[in-house]
């Protein structure tokens, strides 16, 4: 089986609630209780999980606390799969190789400078720790994410009105950055696994 | 074998964070940190969907108006 089969398939896995985009609010069930081992908001209407760097973020910023439970499922698809769960199961990879695919100027040559790989490092220390850290902000899902505002910021915004009316700056931030990814997505392969995303960072530490 | 070795620590710590997240409470209310987890996931994230306009400098130093009180 190819690996867009698998992909496929554990995207379907992950969104079996496609029927939430119509009022726009989040599953809540029991399921929300374990991570999904890929890039994917769990404010997304249609998940049925929940997403390990909102979760990092959300028990430190609020619990002031290690995230234990997060780093204990991370560490052990981490060191079974290793970067494999970015290439099968992440549905943000998915979403990147599909734009890719059918974009016009895409190049399998295009790479940026070698120093831009160290921009996840950035990420996952400044964002993702030391910001939720100070209580400031979950600072990867409101400044960067593009996922979250692809997967959930939009479709919340579409249907639900009241939502709609308390955007702000942020949003129109994250908009402009999510557009930025995607032209350089449509160039380079993956660009954003290959320079932004601290998740597949984590993974790799035990791959 | 020092492979196999280092792979079984991993996951013998990993069960131990998990089974950590689930039994101990953190604070005196009885709350775990699967209890922050579910709560995270259940709740539209303003953070996520680019609503959370936080003023991180108020956080950081307060507020103008505060010190233009005093």
């Amino acid at each position: 089986m190819s690996r867009r089969i698998y992909q496929l398939i554990f995207f379907i896995i992950q969104n079996p609630f496609i029927s939430n985009f119509m009022t726009g609010r989040p599953y809540n069930g029991p399921t929300k209780s374990f991570c999904a081992p890929g890039l994917h908001c769990y404010s997304c209407p249609s998940m049925a999980f929940g997403c390990p760097l909102g979760t990092i973020q959300y028990v430190i910023k609020y619990a002031a606390m290690i995230p234990y439970y997060t780093l204990g499922t991370l560490s052990a698809i981490g060191v079974v799969l290793g970067s494999a769960s970015c290439g099968y199961v992440c549905p943000f990879g998915l979403f990147q190789e599909l734009l890719h695919s059918i974009s016009p100027w895409k190049s399998d040559t295009a790479k940026l400078p070698h120093p831009f790989r160290y921009i996840k490092w950035g990420d996952l220390i400044l964002l993702v720790i030391i910001v939720p850290a100070f209580g400031l902000a979950q600072g990867f899902c409101a400044w960067i994410c593009p996922s979250g505002l692809i997967m959930a910021g939009l479709p919340i915004i579409a249907a639900n009105e009241g939502i709609r009316a308390s955007v702000g700056i942020t949003f129109y931030w994250k908009l402009i950055l999510t557009t930025v990814f995607i032209i350089f997505i449509m160039r380079e392969k993956r660009f954003f696994c290959r320079y932004i995303c601290p998740l597949g960072l984590i993974l790799g530490f035990f791959n | 074998m020092k492979k196999i070795v280092i792979v079984s620590i991993i996951l013998i710590i990993s069960l131990i964070f998990l089974i950590k997240g689930w039994v101990h409470e953190i604070d005196e209310d009885g709350t775990k940190e699967i209890d922050l987890v579910n709560a995270a996931g259940k709740n539209v994230c303003m953070s996520c969907i680019g609503l959370a306009d936080e003023n991180i400098f108020e956080k950081l130093f307060g507020t103008s108006e505060k010190k233009d009180n005093e």
